[in-house]
């Protein structure tokens, strides 16, 4: 996963620029690269989050539940499709854009733990 | 020489430390997606990379530790019930590999060359290791075949 943009939110400036360089130097050295972005979604509960994230990141759109359900259908089961509809949309970059999507309370019951945590996307072609 | 050992170049960059990352590998017929999917949550965001065949990476952890090798049953469990959160299918999957491992990072967490005599360090590519080497191995060229001797990401060693 090469995913600059996304890195963008918790990341360093240059993290972002010179990640742009990657997907196309490692297609050239003959692996396999497939752009079709990220879709990042939150818990209904943590909207905010997904605020925050698209503030700090470029990019983006907003998916609200019929684009979600086209995009990835196992995702938008668990999402309201309700939802998005009261989300502003946000601008999309072409090639590889990425995604916002917000998820329903139905996907809240399923993650009860609340210890501090953060995630690190490790990244591989 | 260019030392390109990651943690194990402790010995020689001082300021270089460990970021524990754990991930989990598993194998689900019952969930298909076409691109990765972030989760995000104010105290456990999470991703899950799908790799075909019905395989999926989720990851990752991030705990400030040069630990390596030991994922703890807290973040198994984290991981796996965010997972399970996205889609409920993948409390069916079959759980394939559980890794455990420490990412090497500067206090800024960004990657730094750094030459001490005849040797250029390179290191502390952090959890950006496959998106940031084009770069860094772009600079490192530049300042071997003198095409630029100060690269961006070049270090000034004051040690």
């Amino acid at each position: 996963m090469l995913a600059p943009y996304c890195e963008g939110a918790t990341a360093e400036e240059p993290v972002v620029r010179l990640g742009h360089e990657a997907a196309d130097w490692w297609a050239a050295q003959g692996v396999e690269v497939q752009h079709h972005g990220s879709l990042v979604v939150t818990l209904a509960r943590d909207r905010r989050e997904l605020d925050q994230f698209a503030r700090r990141t470029t990019g983006h759109r907003l998916v609200t539940g019929a684009d979600l359900a086209k995009l990835e259908p196992h995702v938008a089961d668990r999402h309201d499709p309700r939802c998005g509809s009261k989300m502003r949309p946000i601008s999309t970059r072409a090639r590889r854009w990425r995604i916002c999507a917000r998820s329903s309370k139905t996907a809240a019951r399923g993650s009860r733990k609340r210890t501090p945590h953060q995630a690190a996307p490790e990244l591989a072609p | 020489m260019i030392d390109c050992r990651g943690l194990a170049a402790q010995d020689a960059l001082k300021d270089l430390r460990g970021v524990k990352g754990e991930m989990i590998v598993l194998r689900s017929r019952d969930v298909t997606l076409t691109r990765p999917v972030r989760l995000l949550h104010p105290r456990f965001p999470l991703y899950i990379v799908p790799r075909g065949d019905g395989i999926f990476m989720l990851g990752a952890t991030q705990i400030e530790s040069g630990e390596r090798g030991r994922a703890s049953a807290r973040s198994v469990m984290e991981l796996l019930s965010a997972a399970y959160a996205l889609s409920p299918a993948f409390g069916e999957a079959e759980v394939i590999e559980i890794g455990a491992d420490a990412r090497p990072a500067f206090p800024d967490n960004l990657p730094r060359i750094t030459r001490k005599g005849d040797t250029l360090h390179v290191n502390g590519l952090f959890r950006h290791g496959f998106l940031l080497s084009p770069a860094v191995a772009r600079q490192v060229a530049g300042l071997v075949l003198r095409d630029n001797e100060r690269p961006e990401l070049y270090h000034e060693d004051h040690a």
